[in-house]
């Protein structure tokens, strides 16, 4: 390994090089700065030089007659000359108010350093502006800086073509370099074209490229926003609205694409996108066969409380537009003179960055909804409680006109057509028939009384099978009514209680929690299956249970207290 | 009324005659006692019976109860309840609320479930709560069942009921959740019988749905459960329990489900829709023979049937099947199809029910009310003259205002029917259009008239 210090050469050996002194290997004062001498400082200055580079000549060069354009001269700086860097102040170059514009004030400074690696790029771009393009095959062309100087002969060529295409109205076949190297032509020839035809070269090239590279939306936003302020222009609206509202989506200033020479759709579009909480497009209801109609009213109620702000007729923005001031560099990413490159100061009225405004157009927006919802019929609403009530005038006042709601007295009579399945049938009232119904309903209280039918009556115990220990409740007539027959209900009404059954009744009685449970264990069952039976007995004789659960034991339900006596003899 | 009549009144019993009047006074629907003033709607009940008896031959059944407010749905509910519980059916009723659905992820769907099991009933536990003692009581059935066939060893039968219990059991474990069900109910068996009663009320609660956890049912338990029943499955366990009723000797379940509006209310579509899934879930089991011995009526209003955004009508699955064929004819009542429609009852049936009113109180009081036939017509008129009363009245608003009238004049001697309801001869002044309680202003206590 060689090293070159102070016009020494030091070698460092490798194991191959058996003449130098192995002591030497480990010496540091070879590496290190010798003692006591100061190196002089470096007079070698790293500020850039310029180096002429002539691009390639065309295979087909136009004559130098030949002109489409004429420019001021060329100025051919001296060979060889080095230019620094020099940062200055900056100057303001001017000042101006936009007309019909959110912009109120614009600054233009010069940039504030001199620079002069673009100063060739300027020169050649002033010599080929005039140079005509033939037809050539398309040649490819990559590069993140495009300059000239990077272009072959070919490329070249076909890059004359291009343009030579861009300015007749069509849009030939381009890599994205081409385009940025027309681009950044354009802009460093500010100075010496009609800026006006620069405007219109570089919305052409936006209009034909944005669908093939969508990247020209972010960068030619701004850089046409830079052009105009800068040369005081105002950017052709009529072709550019046919972005819709994606001509604004990439622009840092978004305010300078506002057409406020336009109809309200246009702004009122721009506010529903860029200044509200609430996208009215995701609105559950606003699909199918009612979207068009939330497109339409939506917007024609913003644009129509815009115009009102206009003539005065409808209160708004006036309070919720706010005015900001920003600084920008133009023309920031392009490859650009220090004599093109400015600095821009903008007061503007802002939407984007307006709360108030913002907020306005979000409840706007919702009571809007409400009010198309109430037309649809649809009851849900949304919350907009911050409306006020000018806004709200403002928007009655729009959907009164256009989409008048259904009266309220059609609604409430429209019923629906299956409630006429649930209308009584109209027999007038005739007490006669009202006592024959009343009679025939005595078959319906029997049959739903019924709870034996003969099948059931053979499962009830005989007397073959009755224990001999068991009592036989004849029901006292005194349960029911006083006219009542005892005959009929003994016929039907006898029924066996176990002694274990009446020591639980007796237990019950008095409440008597163990003497239940041992007349329950006396027969093996729980006590809770033993007053189950019980009742079961007792609806046969009363028709009703006479056991109530109190919560772990089991009373006698006082309205059949004397019955349940009788039962058990007391 | 006629002797005969006055023959089959003393069979009503006086509790369920004095709960009957009190519930008809309040304006509730009656729990017990509801045969007794069942007028009119003979085909809807014939309807209804038949359904029980296809349910008792092990088969299922699925109605739609459908009527406007106070058309007497829970009525209707009530008195199939009650006829029911006279067969040895089984029954459980709940009403949907927010808080009560079919489905729902947090909790909803067995909230419906808890409510059916604490309203579970039997014929000697008619007020619900039964769950215990069906259980105790079947027990013991098969201890007699094994008593009878075995020596007197209780060892012996202690096995052998176990045995029998199990070899019950294992019929249902090829249902849904039938495993886990089954030996709970073992479980439970044996906790009662050795006196365990920490665990026998874990097995009542993992029955009635309490658990929301399989951590804390096991720990309870003492034992592993694979689940719990939950949002999920309580349907499942509804499908258990009726297959188990009729193994336990009853003739099958029957199911209530009232206040169906509740699922119309859902504002959230998917959330309605998936209740109305297991609506069609419960139509297809019923009906296709996957859920023996369980019976299902739900009652709803008109809009949660027929509205055909929100209601029942508005999901197609279940709109295909329960809607009318297109042959139907409108006025033609269609009983045998799921959908039962109830308008009002008519006029001539209102003043039926007023007719057996006034003889049920009567009957109740132990007095012979002041009313005459045309006094009982007049008191209708006045209800019927009233503005909209042609299709909002309801029975319930008639016989509150008619119970009043009555409790009047049982208790001012005095008083005669006319001075108490003004009206409804045409001759009257209507400037109160016939209101009751404007009349009795006469008798209502001023506590200035309290003399210290």
């Amino acid at each position: 390994m060689i090293q070159k210090r102070g016009g020494k050469s030091m070698t460092y050996m490798k194991n191959e090089n058996t003449n130098a002194d192995p002591e030497e290997f480990w010496d540091l004062g070879i590496v290190s700065a010798p003692k006591g001498r100061l190196r002089k400082a470096s007079e070698a200055h790293t500020s850039p030089a310029d180096m002429e580079i002539d691009p390639p000549e065309p295979a087909i060069s136009a004559p130098a007659s030949v002109r489409k354009r004429t420019y001021p001269a060329e100025e051919k700086t001296p060979e060889s000359s080095v230019r620094r860097s020099v940062t200055h102040e900056k100057m303001q170059v001017s000042e101006y108010v936009p007309d019909d514009s959110l912009i109120h004030n614009v600054k233009v400074f010069t940039w504030h350093t001199n620079y002069s690696y673009y100063e060739q790029f300027c020169r050649v771009a002033a010599r080929v502006d005039g140079i005509e393009g033939k037809p050539v095959p398309y040649v490819p062309f990559f590069s993140y800086m495009p300059q000239y100087s990077q272009l072959t002969e070919s490329q070249f060529a076909y890059y004359l073509w291009m343009r030579e295409e861009i300015r007749r109205g069509r849009a030939p076949e381009a890599d994205y370099s081409y385009i940025l190297l027309y681009i950044y032509e354009l802009i460093n020839l500010s100075d010496r074209k009609p800026v006006r035809e620069i405007l219109d070269s570089l919305t052409d090239i936006w209009i034909f490229y944005r669908g093939q590279y969508p990247r020209l939306d972010v960068q030619l936003s701004d850089w046409i926003c830079d052009f105009c302020l800068i040369n005081r222009l105002r950017p052709d609206f009529d072709r550019l609205n046919t972005f819709g509202t994606e001509l604004v989506r990439s622009a840092t200033l978004k305010e300078f694409y506002v057409d406020t020479r336009s109809g309200g759709d246009v702004r009122a579009k721009l506010l529903m996108t860029y200044c509200s909480n609430y996208d009215y497009t995701k609105s559950k209801f606003a699909t199918g066969e009612n979207r068009n109609l939330y497109v339409k009213h939506m917007t024609g109620v913003v644009s129509s409380v815009l115009e009102g702000a206009k003539t005065g007729k409808s209160p708004v923005f006036a309070s919720g537009l706010q005015d900001s001031r920003i600084s920008r560099d133009a023309y920031t990413g392009a490859l650009c003179s220090p004599k093109i490159k400015k600095r821009i100061e903008i007061e503007y009225t802002s939407f984007t960055h307006s709360h108030e405004l913002r907020f306005i157009i979000t409840d706007l927006l919702k009571y809007s909804e409400n009010r198309i919802r109430a037309y649809l019929g649809i009851k849900s609403r949304l919350s907009c409680s911050g409306i006020t009530p000018e806004m709200k005038t403002a928007a009655d006042t729009y959907f009164d006109e256009h989409l008048p709601l259904k009266s309220r007295s059609h609604n409430e009579h429209e019923i629906p057509a299956y409630e006429r399945l649930y209308e009584p049938t109209s027999t007038g009232l005739s007490y006669e028939n009202a006592a024959e119904i009343e009679k025939l309903s005595w078959d319906t209280t029997d049959k739903l009384l019924d709870a034996f039918s003969e099948t059931d009556r053979n499962d009830l115990p005989t007397d073959d099978n009755v224990v001999n220990d068991t009592v036989t409740i004849i029901p006292d007539a005194q349960i029911f009514g006083a006219d009542e027959d005892p005959s009929e209900t003994e016929k039907e009404n006898d029924t066996v209680f176990t002694h274990e059954e009446l020591s639980f009744l007796v237990a019950a009685l008095s409440l008597d929690v163990i003497g239940q449970k041992k007349a329950a264990e006396s027969s093996g069952q729980l006590p809770d299956a033993m007053a189950d039976t019980i009742n079961e007995k007792s609806l046969d004789i009363l028709g009703d249970m006479v056991l109530e659960d109190v919560g772990g034991s089991y009373s006698v339900i006082d309205d059949y207290a004397d019955e349940v006596k009788q039962w058990i003899g007391l | 009324m006629g002797q005969n009549e006055n023959t089959r009144l003393q069979k009503v019993p006086k509790r369920i005659l004095s709960s009957l009047i009190s519930s008809v006074s309040a304006g509730v629907v009656p729990r017990s006692g509801a045969p007794y003033i069942a007028i009119g709607r003979r085909d809807e009940i014939s309807a209804f019976l038949s359904d029980l008896e296809l349910i008792s031959d092990g088969g299922g059944s699925m109605r739609f109860l459908i009527g406007r407010y106070g058309s007497g749905k829970s009525f209707l509910m009530q008195l199939i309840r009650g006829y029911a519980l006279e067969r040895d059916f089984l029954t459980a009723d709940c009403d949907l609320s927010p808080e009560r659905r079919l489905y729902g992820s947090g909790g909803n769907g067995v909230a419906t479930y808890r409510e059916l099991m604490k309203n579970l009933a039997s014929k000697s536990s008619a007020d619900g709560g039964a769950l215990q003692k069906i259980i105790a009581k079947w027990i013991f059935q098969l201890e007699n069942e094994i008593g009878e066939d075995s020596s007197d060893d209780p060892s012996k039968i202690a096995v052998s009921l176990e045995k029998e219990i199990r070899r019950q059991l294992s019929e249902l474990e090829f249902l849904v959740g039938g495993f886990d069900f089954s030996r709970v109910i073992r479980e439970y068996y044996i906790a009662v019988r050795t006196g365990n009663d920490n665990v026998a009320a874990a097995c009542l609660r993992w029955l009635r749905g309490e658990y929301s956890t399989k951590t804390e049912a096991k720990r309870e338990l003492g034992f592993d459960v694979s689940l719990v029943i939950g949002d999920g499955n309580w349907y499942d366990f509804l499908k258990l329990w009726a297959a188990l009723s009729h193994r336990m000797g009853y003739r099958g379940l029957l199911v209530f489900i009232d206040e169906c509006v509740n699922l119309y209310k859902i504002p959230h579509r998917v959330s309605r829709e998936n209740n109305y899934e297991k609506i069609l879930s419960m139509f297809n089991d019923t009906l296709q023979g996957r859920a023996e011995y369980l019976g299902i009526v739900l009652g709803g209003t008109p809009q949660f049937l027929e509205d055909t955004r929100r209601g029942l009508f508005g999901y197609e699955a279940l709109r295909s099947r329960l809607c009318d064929s297109r042959f139907y004819v409108e006025g033609c009542k269609n009983l045998v199809g799921p959908v039962i429609r109830l308008t009002r009852l008519s006029d001539d049936e209102l003043l039926a029910l007023v007719v057996r009113m006034t003889v049920l109180h009567g009957q109740n009081f132990n007095w012979e009310p002041r009313v005459t036939e045309e006094d009982q017509l007049r008191f209708l008129k006045v209800c019927l003259e009233r503005a909209g009363a042609d299709s909002m009245i309801t029975p319930r608003e008639m016989l509150r205002d008619y119970m009043t009238v009555l409790n009047i004049l049982m208790q001012n001697p005095e008083m005669k029917f006319s001075d108490v309801v003004v009206g409804g001869d045409g001759d009257s002044d209507k400037s109160d259009n016939g209101n009751v309680s404007a009349v009795a202003e006469e008798s209502r206590f001023d506590p200035d008239d309290i003399d210290f």
